[in-house]
């Protein structure tokens, strides 16, 4: 169940990081709806992929899962470290 | 020096309730430290909205997050349009009420009441550490109350995380480390504790991951919405399917349909801009926008009637909002209503509203 608790922890935190990421864009932005509906259009490019595939859209999710893992991997080291040095 | 910087004190805090009171904006050239200069803005409008809301939902709010259409509502200018109103104890009466207020102060002083507890049991680096993490705690509740910080989840999260921590550090005991709190309280009912904690471990569970998809499928709608706004001039139907599937992965939110009804309207679909708008005005009946361009639409296919109706539905929501003002003048006299014409003074910056000038002239007026 432990082990369990940990995954879910994990892929909640997985999936939770990209979407505050997004949340903190601009929170203080005075920007109206019609200006934002109307530049999201207005920015459309031509030229879009043809393939099923998404284009990037400038977030880079691969940074944000390196340093997911790399701080998951340094918690679990020194979670393991400290563990050793009380039991000896 | 400081004396000297400011002038007669009280003429300075004159001149500072005057900016903040009288919301106009004004260049921000000046190379003081922000305490020394103009408190100029728009946050005492947004206080007073917030305030009203309050006043109107004392017990319950208005809900998280529903503080634009009140604003929208009640601003006294046209070029405005905050979502959040740059205050958290304002923020938490107007959309928690009461209620909501009670609880967080609850959590709040739980957490400061505990952690002034255990600062007296532990050593002084225990006892700093626990000092430190309130004083951060402290700082960023100080802070929000005239700014936007909880929505910032980079700044909200370690603030709230820290005041948690302040009141759970423990001392550094190695023999205590070694036996957990659950089996502390399972040496009288082995099975009774076990069962509970695995009980907390799987209620976290399903919390955690609820929490998380709740979060993650808003983002994921957003990068398909994003995504086919992108692709519309080279491929309008990919661009229509991604708004879909955008539409479908967060039911709760209108905006790829506002995307999908606006690039129809640019390409002249008129019963998909019309399908799209009305079903984004059955997910948010406080969209404005929806009303404008179905107005706008109906206004370009000789409907009058029916675009004056729209847009009576839209300056209800939306009083100062110039397009409408605009459309409906267009409309009444019977003037050929060009939807693209109209909606480029969203975008074109030579459209660029005079509000802004038009407020500096108070500066004037400052004692």
């Amino acid at each position: 169940m432990r082990k369990l608790t940990v995954v879910a922890m994990a892929v909640a935190t997985a999936l939770v990081a990209p979407a505050l990421a997004l949340a903190a864009q601009n929170p203080s932005s005075s920007v109206g709806e019609g200006t934002e509906v109307q530049r999201t259009v207005v920015s459309g490019v031509a030229g879009a992929q043809s393939g099923g595939s998404l284009p990037f859209t400038g977030f880079s999710l691969a940074l944000i899962v390196i340093v997911a893992v790399a701080l998951l991997a340094t918690g679990f080291v020194l979670r393991r470290q400290s563990r050793a040095k009380v039991d000896g | 020096m400081g004396l000297s910087h400011v002038g007669d004190p009280r003429d300075w805090a004159a001149r500072q309730w005057h900016d903040l009171a009288h919301s106009y904006s004004l260049p921000t050239q000046d190379d003081r430290s922000r305490l020394l200069a103009s408190l100029s803005g728009r946050r005492y409008e947004e206080w007073r909205v917030a305030w009203r809301q309050f006043e109107r939902h004392p017990l319950l709010g208005a809900g998280p997050d529903n503080f634009a259409a009140a604003y929208l509502a009640e601003r006294s200018d046209n070029f405005h349009e905050p979502r959040h109103p740059h205050s958290l104890p304002l923020k938490l009466l107007s959309q928690g009420g009461i209620l909501g207020t009670g609880l967080f102060t609850l959590a709040v002083v739980a957490a400061g009441w505990l952690a002034g507890r255990r600062r007296r049991t532990l050593d002084a680096v225990g006892g700093g550490t626990v000092a430190a993490c309130l004083v951060a705690g402290a700082y960023w509740l100080l802070h929000s109350s005239v700014d936007i910080l909880w929505e910032i989840p980079a700044l909200a999260a370690p603030a709230m995380g820290l005041l948690a921590l302040s009141a759970s550090v423990e001392r550094g005991d190695p023999g205590r480390a070694e036996v957990p709190p659950s089996r502390e309280i399972a040496s009288g009912s082995p099975w009774a504790a076990r069962r509970a904690a695995r009980g907390a471990s799987l209620v976290g569970a399903v919390a955690s991951l609820a929490i998380a998809v709740a979060l993650a499928l808003p983002w994921l709608s957003d990068l398909y919405a994003q995504s086919g706004a992108k692709a519309w001039r080279a491929n309008p139907a990919q661009a229509y399917r991604r708004l879909e599937l955008a539409s479908a992965i967060d039911p709760l939110s209108a905006d790829p349909l506002l995307v999908e009804g606006s690039i129809a309207l640019r390409r002249r679909e008129a019963s998909r801009a019309r399908r799209a708008f009305l079903r984004a005005l059955e997910r948010d009946p406080a969209s404005w926008y929806a009303y404008l361009q179905l107005a706008l639409l109906e206004g370009s296919l000789g409907h009058y009637r029916e675009a004056e109706r729209y847009l009576a539905q839209s300056l209800a929501l939306n009083p100062n909002e110039r397009v409408t003002r605009l459309a409906l003048r267009m409309v009444k006299e019977g003037a050929p209503i060009d939807p693209q014409i109209l909606n480029r003074v969203f975008v074109d910056p030579a459209f660029r509203p005079p509000g802004i000038e038009s407020y500096t002239h108070r500066v004037e007026s400052r004692p």
